[in-house]
């Protein structure tokens, strides 16, 4: 059983860590606009075309 | 971003401005908002739009700057946004990131309370039980300081300025949890106040996705269907949408009409211009060619040329719209009791949750457990929606089927007609494809048809457009001055000396030819008799339809008209002898609808602005003229208008929806007190109640809505066939 504290605090530092990564993306406007940029997906395609 | 005022206004002027406040989401915000004027000096008037999270201030900027009011609301707990910032996903942000911590915490928390739920003794025995509590207390922390720290902020400002709003209730649960949670032995409710606080952020996220997303559809499809007489480089006029119109075009503009972008004067001729809308002076001023003239003053002299300088606004038109100088008592009287049951509500809620307490007492963990499920769960989120979202939805409802509604209560008014008003021209009776015949007198002078015309030129009225039409490039066009337009009578002009009039026999004193189905348009110079128009115009194609609709729903209807007679008998069959009423004055068309309770007038906005705004309802017709009238509460396309009975069942079907929701709603807060006094309801089972309370009134006012149209689509169609 005392591997528990250890699991624990474990478990918690992903954790946090998971939601660290995620308020920098909010922070960064990642989820800002979920509604444009796959429709920007077809047009950059065209650059590709020599 | 501010709006811009002329530099010409006196220092003392008064300049309406408009911010989204993302955090407003109760009854309480509005009031709390709306009292602002008693409390800052320099604030005229403050109105706040629900829907759009947005407050509109009216305030000197000599006495209180923009910075100021933004601090204060700041202070208040609604960091401001301008109006052109419209609530996007990145002002929800720190709504996400509150969010996102509350719901982390909850899930983590969540994990330490599950070894107590399902261990039980064994775990209470394990010596786990602290370490647990501890961590348990640190994982809640975020979420007291940061995720519910909006609410803290909100009951606090609502507390200095004495008055308890709706998160006061809030904030003492979040509280109440907490202390108890630190006393108890165990590991107390930290997850049901991490659990509580992520589902009431989760049911503002919701309410402000749905909302941005309605303002977004807003602002996309509803352009008001207004036209404007554009000047062509080659001089030629053709009416154009006011959403083409573009910086550098030229736009005339007839007597009366509203002008609806910045720009400067092109004509050479001085212009005469109201500015009431825009600073409340009386007086016109006069503008010189080359000088400046504001969106929203109004042409009180003869028709003028303007090239623009800045493209039009739907904002700035809606603002104008919506201005003070225009405003009826719109608050919607199924609000007010919402309004005035706010008022008590906190301190109901504050008893009932003592009485609880009390109650309960002897039994410490159940007493609080009561007190904070009460004060949880008392929230009327849901009340506070269901008129939004209800009216809104029926809004775009009829802003499908051609009526653009000035604010969603209009939607109320809608639903309170009884008698129907029409003006007869331009609504029963199209304002172009007139027949026109023009009878000279027998010693007419020569140039008396391009004296008649060169009248008509200036003028919005259909008659006159009518007579422009007719005389095509036939007539040459000639100066007049010292131009005069008399509502419901006629014009007047100087030309060759002379001063001409033309108009109605009472205005000009001639005699009107016993005719029927027409209207005599006479011309005099100096009081001479010089000859005498004869129109005719037709119903619109749909009019018959539209009054005998209106008559098998049992609504009196009124005609009123600025013309004679001769027309009765054609419009005999749907109107009353009685309510039929010719010769008519805009005054005397105004007092007639001020006497009338629940009346919708109906006219084409120019000649009958006072009339519009003293009915319940204003409906202005937008034909091929651009006749924007603030004073209207709605505008309809020409073409649209004989969906009328259709525009006002679903107005009907609309309000019965709010009461249904305002049911709906009082019986889940009843309901849920009595589950939380009794001690049944967690504080988490009430916040996950909350938000589902609210997604009800959502769903069920939008699916209504929507039904409500469909049905009336069906209905409706036969008749289109027959």
């Amino acid at each position: 059983m005392g591997v528990l504290p250890l699991l624990i605090a474990a478990a918690a530092i992903v954790a946090i860590g998971f939601l660290l990564g995620f308020l920098w993306a909010l922070h960064d406007g990642q989820f800002d606009d979920m509604v444009t940029p796959p429709m920007r997906f077809p047009s950059s395609d065209d650059t590709l075309d020599p | 971003m501010p709006s811009e005022m002329p530099s010409e206004m006196p220092e003392s002027s008064m300049t309406v401005q408009t911010w989204v406040l993302p955090d407003m989401h109760c009854v309480q915000c509005v009031r709390s908002l709306e009292i602002l004027p008693e409390h800052v000096e320099g604030v005229w008037q403050a109105e706040v739009h629900f829907p759009s999270k947005s407050v509109r201030v009216a305030f000197d900027p000599a006495r209180i700057s923009e910075d100021d009011l933004e601090s204060r609301f700041r202070a208040m707990g609604f960091p401001p946004l301008p109006i052109h910032d419209a609530p996007t996903s990145r002002t929800l942000r720190p709504l996400i990131a509150r969010l996102a911590v509350a719901g982390f915490a909850f899930g983590n928390v969540m994990m330490m309370s599950l070894a107590d739920y399902v261990g039980g003794p064994t775990f209470q025995a394990s010596g786990f039980e602290r370490g647990f509590k501890v961590w348990s207390m640190v994982l809640t922390l975020p979420v007291l300081l940061f995720s519910a720290a909006p609410f803290f902020q909100r009951a606090w400002a609502g507390i200095r300025q004495r008055s308890l709003n709706l998160d006061m209730p809030v904030a003492l649960g979040i509280l109440t949890l907490t202390a108890q949670s630190l006393w108890m032995d165990g590991l107390g409710y930290f997850d049901s106040l991490a659990g509580l606080v992520f589902f009431l952020l989760l049911g503002q996220w919701y309410q402000s996705m749905s909302q941005s997303r309605l303002m977004r559809e807003h602002s996309l499809d509803e352009w008001l269907p207004l036209k404007v007489t554009r000047v062509a480089d080659d001089g030629t006029a053709a009416l154009v949408p006011l959403a083409d119109v573009d910086a550098g075009m030229t736009l005339r503009l007839f007597h009366g009409e509203i002008v609806p972008a910045d720009g400067r004067l092109a004509s050479r001729d001085d212009a005469s211009l109201d500015l009431a809308f825009l600073n409340g002076e009386s007086l016109p001023k006069t503008v010189r060619h080359g000088e400046p003239i504001h969106a929203g003053s109004r042409n009180v002299g003869p028709a003028l040329d303007l090239v623009v300088a800045k493209a039009v606004h739907q904002s700035d038109l809606m603002r104008m719209w919506n201005s003070e100088a225009f405003q009826k008592d719109l608050r919607s009287s199924l609000l007010t009791p919402i309004d005035q049951v706010a008022q008590h509500f906190t301190w109901v809620v504050l008893a009932l949750a003592s009485l609880g307490w009390l109650a309960w007492w002897p039994d410490a963990t159940m007493a609080w457990t009561v007190f904070a499920s009460v004060l949880i769960v008392a929230c009327p989120c849901a009340l506070a929606l269901s008129i939004p979202f209800a009216y809104g939805a029926t809004a775009r409802h009829l802003a499908a089927r051609g009526f653009f509604l000035k604010h969603t209560d209009v939607v109320e008014r809608f639903a309170q007609i009884r008698d129907v008003v029409f003006d007869k021209t331009g609504t029963l009776t199209t304002s172009s494809g007139f027949a026109v015949q023009w009878h000279p007198a027998e010693n007419a002078e020569a140039e008396a048809l391009e004296a008649a015309v060169g009248l008509a030129r200036q003028s919005a009225h259909p008659l006159s457009r009518a007579l422009v039409t007719w005389a095509g490039t036939g007539v040459a066009s000639v100066p007049i001055t010292s131009y005069n337009e008399r509502p419901g009578q006629g014009l007047e002009g100087h030309f060759q000396g002379s001063t001409w009039r033309l108009g109605s026999a009472a205005f000009t004193g001639g005699v009107d030819p016993r005719s029927a189905e027409g209207t005599w348009v006479h011309l005099t110079r100096d009081g001479q008799h010089e000859g005498v128009f004869f129109l005719t115009r037709p119903l619109r194609p749909d009019a018959a339809r539209l009054l005998q609709s209106l008559r098998d729903q049992g609504h009196p209807l009124h005609l009123l008209s600025g013309d004679g007679d001769g027309e009765a008998s054609r419009f005999a069959p749907w109107f009353d002898a009685l309510n039929m009423h010719f010769h008519q004055s805009p005054q005397a068309k105004m007092a007639y609808v001020a006497r009338l309770d629940h009346a919708a007038m109906v006219g084409d906005g120019l000649n009958d602005a006072g009339a519009l705004r003293t009915a319940t309802l204003g409906l202005a017709v937008a034909d091929e003229l651009y006749a924007f009238t603030p004073s209207a509460d709605a505008l309809v396309e020409a073409s649209s208008l004989a969906k009328l009975p259709e525009a006002i069942a679903l107005a009907a079907a609309a309000r019965r929806t709010v009461k249904l929701l305002l049911a709906v709603s009082v019986a889940y807060n009843v309901v849920g007190l009595g589950f939380a006094l009794q001690g049944w309801l967690t504080p988490l089972v009430a916040a996950v109640l909350m938000p589902l309370s609210s997604l009800t009134v959502v769903v069920l006012a939008l699916a209504r809505a929507k039904r409500a149209a469909r049905k009336l689509t069906l209905v409706s169609f036969p008749s289109h066939v027959g």
